[in-house]
């Protein structure tokens, strides 16, 4: 029975003459109108304003004042924080998104085998994936205080005497990258389902043709898995590159600007300076910043991801 | 035995529907109040966060009762202006339905004046003869403008030096006054008291520091007043920024080489974000700058715990309080209750407020009834009353302070983390920043 039906049956259109196809299609549309219309009203309308905003000067408390491309022309050409907020969270994406990756794998590869207590390792790994940044923030705080943190205390273990990890213009990047791998248990589960997704034919075949582990790895494990680990590129870009809540609450952009990330920055000029407009510029460009980075990716995607499906097709 | 009833999915659909409209529409303006028709709704917006959550509400629990005819309506959005209070009160200003009465930090004043968003309270202060001088009178100054007062003190918070009295005594160093006008406690005797607080190890490790060397704005610009420095040419029309003339890069130099130079501060790495805190509280620090709202962490301290007075330097002594107002914004339809809201919460409400929210208070006179009398420790409590009488250094009244102080902090974290040993480099480079901020954040002429 279709649903156009069902619902006839009910009484919910009973005495409305609709076609069948027609009436499947209001139906979809019913159905999905909440989420249509939040879209619309709380996603696709702040967007527009936001670019229309770039264009004015608004504080909120008094009416927008209409400067043209000022706002873009200060964040490109008199402003010089916008672009050195831009090189740390740069900087920071490239030692962190690789880094996530591979630690992902790894463990994922390493929970992908039968030992005992598996699901237990797999619950420890993935337990800092779903906790508060807010939370985590504050604990790793704690972690690197420099006298009495516990990243210090071990380093001591070992003789050696550990920066001040939230206090150092050189050490305070490599802290938020260290503390970004605890979470990635998020990844791994992700890796761990393309990995178990992967045939076991192939690995037996291989072995048969006396392939070794890095042959399998790298001619069977890595290109199948390739589709998930550019998902998990894609990703991980957009989620790096918008590093928040960690600088906001552990170092609020410092020592000296050096932990200032472009959406600290821009949530300065919002929420701190009140200048709407310059926010709005600042978060267009980022966002284009990101589109051009995601574009680019998709664009590399056909070298070097496998996709099962369009090979089959191919033959 | 229950009957079952039974309901069509049209029923339910239908019943759904009209529950859901009923719900909507008690939620519009003026539908589904409890206020009667003859009382007006006052309501007042704080960022109380702990310990202080409760505990004004509860002190203006009694305000309804006081003035028939007003209905108290509190609203707290915990964490302080930047966890969310500023967003909640910017975004009901944007829409037209501002509380009647709210705080804000002091820098967003003049915004708020400059597009002339405040009732002007003299009328009211006027009509009741209310007296102005209980308060400190740069408060009241800063809250001025064009002749009208656009606000009234949410409290006065002093900084003041709080020091371990035992690790004073054991070195026989000289102790921070207590005293305003002590010709004694110089930068001098600050210097010699560090000296001998500060303790090394056998390997040259320093075992016990002397002083803080934070961060916090208000503190390092403290020191710039104490050598006689500003931030500005002047903090009610500023025109230039004066952080590069020679008192003022005296007193960074000198607070920087606390640290850098003479070993009496803890470095960054051995100083984490709640490093001063545990290394006060394990004998290890002789002394740091804070607030009524430290009173609490050294209440069962095992040592004796006792305030003083930053010393005298070549432009006396110096001090920062925190002045905050609560404003009536120009739009309120209930002004009259607002106004006897802000007389009750300085008068009946702060007994409580003081007393078991630990603040410092407003009026001059409840704070001598019940900050300074109050006997848990810390000693000396009368030291930021004193302070708060002898406040003479406001915030530079500009638009964009805020964003004044960001660039001025991120040039003083060089100094302070030791990347820039020269305080007039760091000094020349704010000034060259924040000289055109200052053009831009002028909204009035003298």
């Amino acid at each position: 029975m279709s649903l156009a039906q069902f619902v006839k049956n009910q009484g919910g259109f009973a005495n409305v003459s609709i076609s069948y196809k027609r009436g499947e299609t209001l139906l979809a549309w019913a159905m999905i109108s909440p989420w249509v219309a939040g879209f619309l009203l709380l996603t696709a309308f702040p967007m527009v304003a936001s670019l229309a905003l770039s264009f004015y000067k608004w504080n909120i408390l008094s009416p927008p004042e209409y400067v043209g491309l000022a706002n873009y022309h200060k964040l490109f050409f008199s402003d010089p924080l916008p672009m050195h907020s831009l090189k740390i969270t740069v900087i920071f994406s490239l030692a962190s998104i690789p880094l996530n990756i591979v630690f992902g794998l790894v463990i994922a590869m390493l929970l992908n085998t039968n030992i005992r207590g598996l699901a237990v390792f797999r619950t420890i790994y993935y337990l800092p994936a779903i906790l508060s940044g807010v939370a985590v923030a504050i604990l790793w705080q704690w972690i690197f205080s420099s006298d009495f943190g516990l990243l210090n205390t071990a380093l001591r273990i070992f003789g050696i005497e550990g920066p001040a990890w939230l206090g150092s213009k050189i050490w305070v990047l490599p802290a938020f990258v260290i503390m970004r791998l605890w979470s990635v248990g998020g990844g791994m589960i992700i890796y761990l389902a393309g990995l178990q997704a992967i045939p076991t034919d192939l690995y037996e075949a291989a072995e048969i043709d006396g392939a070794n582990w890095w042959q399998r790895i790298f001619s069977i494990t890595l290109p199948m898995l390739s589709p998930t680990i550019f998902f998990q590129l894609i990703t991980g870009v957009i989620f790096t590159m918008q590093i928040f809540t960690e600088t906001f609450i552990m170092t609020d952009g410092g020592p000296a600007n050096a932990s200032l990330f472009y959406l600290l920055y821009l949530y300065r000029q919002a929420f701190q300076n009140f200048k709407m407009g310059y926010a709005s510029a600042l978060a267009w460009v980022f966002f284009l910043a990101i589109l051009l980075l995601t574009i680019i990716l998709f664009a590399t995607a056909k070298f070097w991801v496998y996709y099962e499906a369009e090979s089959e097709e191919d033959n | 035995m229950s009957k079952k009833i039974n309901m069509s999915r049209r029923d339910f659909l239908r019943l759904t529907g009209m529950s859901s409209l009923a719900a909507g529409v008690y939620t519009l303006p003026g539908i589904g109040s409890v206020v009667a028709q003859d009382e007006q709704e006052v309501t007042i917006f704080f960022w109380d966060g702990p310990p202080l959550i409760g505990i004004r509400e509860k002190a203006l629990a009694p305000f309804d009762d006081a003035y028939p005819g007003c209905t108290l309506n509190f609203t707290s959005v915990p964490g302080g202006p930047n966890s969310g209070y500023n967003d909640k009160l910017f975004t009901s200003l944007a829409a037209g339905i501002p509380p009647d009465v709210f705080i804000i930090e002091i820098g967003l004043l003049p915004q708020f004046l400059k597009d002339d968003l405040l009732l002007d309270l003299k009328p009211y202060v006027d009509a009741d003869d209310y007296d102005l001088t209980q308060f400190p009178d740069l408060a009241i100054e800063a809250y001025t403008h064009e002749g009208g007062i656009y606000g009234m003190p949410d409290n006065v918070a002093s900084i003041a030096i709080f020091y371990n009295q035992d690790l004073f005594e054991e070195a026989g160093a000289m102790l921070p006054t207590a005293q305003w006008d002590d010709e004694a406690w110089t930068v001098d005797d600050f210097f010699n008291s560090c000296e001998a607080l500060t303790k090394t190890d056998a390997n040259g490790n320093t075992t016990q520091w002397a002083c803080d060397v934070t961060g916090w704005d208000k503190v390092w610009q403290t020191w710039v007043r104490i050598f006689g420095g500003q931030l500005v040419d002047d903090p009610f029309f500023p025109t230039e920024c004066t952080l590069n003339e020679p008192g003022a890069v005296e007193g960074l130099q000198f607070y920087a080489d606390l640290r850098w130079e003479y070993g009496f501060a803890p470095r960054p790495e051995a100083m984490a974000e709640m490093g001063t805190g545990a290394l006060m509280q394990t004998g290890r620090l002789g002394m740091f700058y804070s607030g009524s709202w430290s009173f609490p962490n050294y209440r069962e301290a095992d040592f004796n715990i006792a305030l003083g007075h930053y010393p005298s330097g070549p432009g006396g002594r110096a001090n920062y309080v925190y002045y905050y107002p609560l404003v009536v914004p120009k739009t309120t339809q209930a002004p009259e209750c607002a106004w006897n809201l802000l007389k009750f919460f300085n008068g009946p409400a702060m007994e409580t407020i003081i007393r078991e929210g630990g603040l410092q208070g407003t009026s001059f006179a409840e704070q001598e009834k019940w900050f300074v009398t109050d006997p848990l420790p810390p000693a000396n409590k009368h030291v930021m009353l004193d302070a708060a009488r002898n406040f003479v250094a406001p915030d530079p009244l500009l638009t964009n302070f805020g964003e004044i102080t960001q660039i001025m902090q991120a040039q003083i974290d060089l100094l302070l983390i030791g990347e820039e040993r020269d305080a007039k480099v760091v000094c020349d480079e704010i000034v060259r920043q924040v000289n055109p901020l200052i053009q831009e954040g002028q909204w009035r002429t003298g």
